[in-house]
């Protein structure tokens, strides 16, 4: 499999903390790779190292063959890693479509400065890209409520918009943080179904940070497990589930329950 | 999140800003109005507030364009001073006719908002607000203590009036005419940037700039380049402001003009750039409209602001959407 994000011996320091040891893995074409750990684990500081939120402290961490240590979140998204984000995250005093548009606005061709004075040619443009957006607002299953407002739209339908968003920018790779978090399970098991689609249908390769195991188990094919910022462990779902370093550190806490 | 399914049936009015031409036709429509008004004017006085009502209408205007990135200056008048003097002198002591000396101006204007900008970058929110009023607090310093270039508290007397291809705007009620069609200008610009890709970066930012960031839209350049362009703007009022007035000082780009231009916006409606214009045509004349009311005139300007924030929270163009719910 060929690698497309590639982390390398990352490390994050805060102060006296070490939020991240060594850590390394890599999502290769068309794959979905979960990120699991306990509370604490260092699974959200990851996430905001590798899309360039937060510098690491050492490292390296390379996408599509470049290195992207140091680049701004903006430069990366435009390479082709995109992130959705922990808690709903829209433009809420945009039309849900608008949102998307928004999230595609570096995969159009449509000049900033031409945009000034209309022309044929952006006015065509833009109606692409509309086509595109409404398209996949059919994807996540939100098409229906396009001209609403993005901020009146209830919680489960603002997560599905954030993923419409990320994926408008036509990543190679869309991170996703907590896609289930605050879902009920009817709504978590279609999230599931989404990540699915996006990873068959050769539109994306995923890497979630999930805490709903039955969703991680249910759609990863690999994953890797974080404690108190260490790998310790990385495989198939079923080598993971059977890891008894993973059950002490993870599992094991939820099993007694 | 509040009240998120009560308002679901609403649909949103699919960003009117962008494609309603409206504005345009409002916009002949007044430039038709506006050839009288001089004329039909009582007196010279009102004429002058006329012509005061413009400058604040550009002030307001280009304050909303930094507004619209999600930034708040407290050194707007400062930016307006800094174009005043750049103008004034250029005029004085090299002899650039005004034309020239506003747009030359204008330029260097922008150009020390991109610097200050680039410097202050990583500033959000309340640290910006911060930096923005210190400049404006060492550009009255400067102003009044570097007096070889500036004359001190005294200001620069006899500037000459603006002129444009021997056409003279010296005069109340000509310069009335010069100041509408810059005014219209900088209205069309906001409203062809409002609509554009800029437009569509600029309020991504102002919503949810981690978002915008992670849609790919550089949110520090486009933050500067709000900054440089309404500052910009904002320069090319003041030079105006200088070659009408024809006498400028320390005291006339103060503080307390920056937080007039930012209550223009408030009252006016901060969500779009009519407010801008609609707070400046409304608390521009006001305090001259309570003359009669001496004594009184400051007490009441404040609870005239004091009432329409009670009851216009959105500010006075929230008084459409009331007229007529429910557009969608």
């Amino acid at each position: 499999m060929k690698p497309v994000l590639e982390v390398k011996d990352v490390q994050k320091r805060f102060g006296g903390l070490w939020a991240l040891k060594n850590i390394s893995f890599m999502v290769g074409d068309a794959e979905v790779v979960g990120l699991i750990g306990p509370n604490g684990a260092g699974k959200t500081t990851c996430f905001n190292v590798v899309s360039g939120q937060l510098p690491p402290s050492s490292g390296e961490i390379s996408f599509d063959g470049q290195s992207i240590v140091g680049l701004r979140p903006n430069r990366i998204v435009r390479l082709g890693l995109s992130r959705t984000f922990q808690a709903t995250s829209v433009f809420p005093a945009a039309s849900v479509l608008e949102n998307v548009i928004r999230g595609a606005i570096t995969r159009m061709n449509v000049s900033f400065l031409g945009s000034l004075l209309p022309t044929p040619g952006s006015a065509e443009a833009m109606e692409r890209a509309r086509e595109r957006c409404m398209q996949l607002l059919h994807q996540v299953g939100i098409a229906h409520v396009h001209d609403h407002l993005a901020g009146a739209l209830p919680y489960g339908y603002q997560r599905r918009l954030g993923v419409a968003i990320a994926l408008a920018s036509e990543p190679k790779v869309i991170m996703m943080d907590e896609p289930a978090a605050g879902l009920n399970p009817e709504e978590s098991a279609a999230m599931g179904r989404l990540i699915r689609q996006i990873h068959e249908s050769g539109q994306a390769s995923v890497l979630i940070v999930e805490h709903d195991m039955r969703l991680v188990m249910g759609i990863c094919d690999r994953i890797i497990v974080l404690d108190h910022g260490e790998q310790i462990a990385a495989g198939k779902p079923d080598e993971i589930k059977s890891n008894p370093q993973v059950i002490e550190a993870y599992l094991g806490a939820e099993a007694v329950h | 999140m509040r009240e998120t399914s009560m308002v679901l049936d609403k649909s949103a009015p699919s960003d009117p800003a962008r494609r309603s031409w409206t504005p345009l036709v409002l916009v002949i429509v007044a430039c038709g109005a506006a050839a009288f008004v001089p004329s039909l004017l009582p007196n010279l006085f009102y004429v002058h507030i006329a012509n005061l009502t413009l400058l604040s209408g550009i002030f307001a205007l280009s304050l909303w364009i930094i507004y619209s990135v999600g930034q708040l200056s407290l050194g707007h008048a400062a930016f307006a001073g800094l174009g005043a003097y750049i103008s004034a002198l250029l005029a004085l002591r090299l002899g650039v006719p005004p034309l020239l000396s506003l747009v030359i101006s204008g330029l260097a204007t922008a150009t020390s908002a991109a610097l200050l900008g680039a410097v202050i970058l990583r500033l959000r929110g309340v640290y910006f607000v911060l930096v923005t009023f210190l400049f404006g607090q060492i550009f009255t310093l400067v102003a009044l203590n570097w007096s070889d270039v500036t004359n001190g508290a005294n200001g620069l007397i006899s500037i000459p009036p603006m002129a444009l291809f021997g056409l003279s705007f010296a005069s109340r009620s000509s310069f009335f005419y010069f100041a509408f069609a810059m005014f219209i200008l900088v209205l069309l610009l906001t409203w062809a940037l409002n609509r554009s890709m800029f437009g569509r970066a600029f309020h991504s930012i102002q919503q949810n700039i981690d978002l915008a960031e992670s849609c790919g839209i550089d949110t520090s350049r486009f933050q500067i380049v709000a900054f440089a362009i309404g500052s910009g703007i904002a320069g090319v009022g003041g030079a105006m402001m200088a070659h009408y007035i024809r006498y400028i000082s320390p005291d006339t780009f103060t503080f307390q003009n920056s937080v007039a231009f930012i209550t223009m916006i408030v009252v006016g409606g901060r969500s779009l750039y009519w407010g801008a214009l609609v707070g400046a045509l409304f608390l521009t004349p006001l305090p001259e409209l309570l003359r009669d009311f001496a004594g009184m005139q400051h007490i009441l300007y404040g609870a005239v602001m004091i009432v329409v924030l009670r009851f216009l929270p959105g500010g006075l163009i929230s008084l459409a959407s009331l007229v007529k719910p429910n557009r969608g």
